[in-house]
């Protein structure tokens, strides 16, 4: 399984970092995607928005205060495809704090196939991995 | 033999009056605290269960949209289960405002009652989701053909 993010998804995961609150977000990430497989990716916490659920699905996933540690009301939220097996990671937002939201917009997640199509058209990914440790990504 | 029975039953009797003693009509110290404290952990294990049953209603709710609508029969159903699950969650907002008022000040199952409206504020969220992704996104002619040409 190989993990892709996107320009946009590096630009939303930088500020989201910063906040207090959601400063452990790469932690998070390592260990709600990158050390699940791509069943257990699928089954906790996300809901698939289209696509075919074999094949192609485009997906929102949930990160909760289970999978964190942290307080009970501590959630982040990732949109993201899976395709051949690989994992190519959207976008992102957190439930509080100043960049939070309760939802995005369909005109948004239709932005975000479109940024998806692109991307891959025009081999636009970045390969993501762990380091030695596990404990960051390069 | 008459005279022996009555002695019996007599001493019967009498021991029965004299092993017999008043019913408090108030409960001691230790038992009020026996009590609350019984009350407390009642509250504790139903808090607990229902936030459990409201964890398995997101995840249901998450499960849904794995599949498609394939027929009007499955779309009336899933409006039906939006409207009713939006009803629960109203009925169990009220609820978890009432607890609140009850038992915050006095400290008692903050966790537990935090625990019950962060799971209900989660399902709340995906019930909206799960509208959202039927009723919406799966329904917009352009997500559909951009899905499709993927």
């Amino acid at each position: 399984m190989h993990i892709f993010i996107t320009e946009e998804f590096v630009s939303e995961v930088k500020p989201i970092s910063k906040d207090k609150s959601h400063s452990d977000c790469e932690t998070d990430l390592i260990n709600s995607i990158f050390k699940k497989t791509i069943d257990e990716i699928k089954n906790v916490g996300t809901k698939r928005l289209g696509g075919q659920a074999d094949k192609s699905p485009f997906l929102r996933k949930r990160i909760g205060s289970e999978t964190s540690g942290k307080s009970g009301g501590y959630r982040l939220y990732f949109w993201l495809f899976i395709l051949d097996k690989n994992i190519f990671l959207l976008f992102i937002h957190p439930k509080t704090g100043r960049r939070s939201a309760s939802n995005i917009s369909t005109e948004k997640q239709k932005d975000l196939v479109k940024t998806f199509k692109k991307c891959r058209d025009e081999n636009l990914f970045y390969e993501v991995e762990l380091d030695k440790k596990k404990t960051h990504t390069i | 033999m008459m005279t022996t029975t009555i002695s019996n039953i007599g001493q019967e009797i009498n021991q029965i009056i004299s092993n017999s003693k008043s019913i408090p009509a108030k409960f001691s110290e230790e038992e009020k605290i026996n009590r609350f404290l019984d009350g407390i952990n009642n509250l504790r294990v139903k808090l607990v269960e229902k936030t459990e049953k409201i964890q398995k209603l997101d995840d249901l709710f998450s499960k849904l949209t794995w599949y498609d609508v394939k027929n009007q029969e499955e779309e009336d159903l899933m409006k039906k289960v939006i409207s009713k699950s939006l009803s629960f969650h109203s009925k169990s907002i009220k609820n978890f405002v009432s607890l609140k008022r009850s038992f915050w000040k006095d400290k008692i199952c903050r966790d537990e009652i935090t625990n019950y409206k962060n799971t209900l504020d989660d399902f709340e969220d995906s019930i909206y989701e799960v509208k959202e992704i039927f009723f919406s996104l799966r329904k917009d002619s352009e997500f559909n053909d951009l899905m499709n040409s993927l």
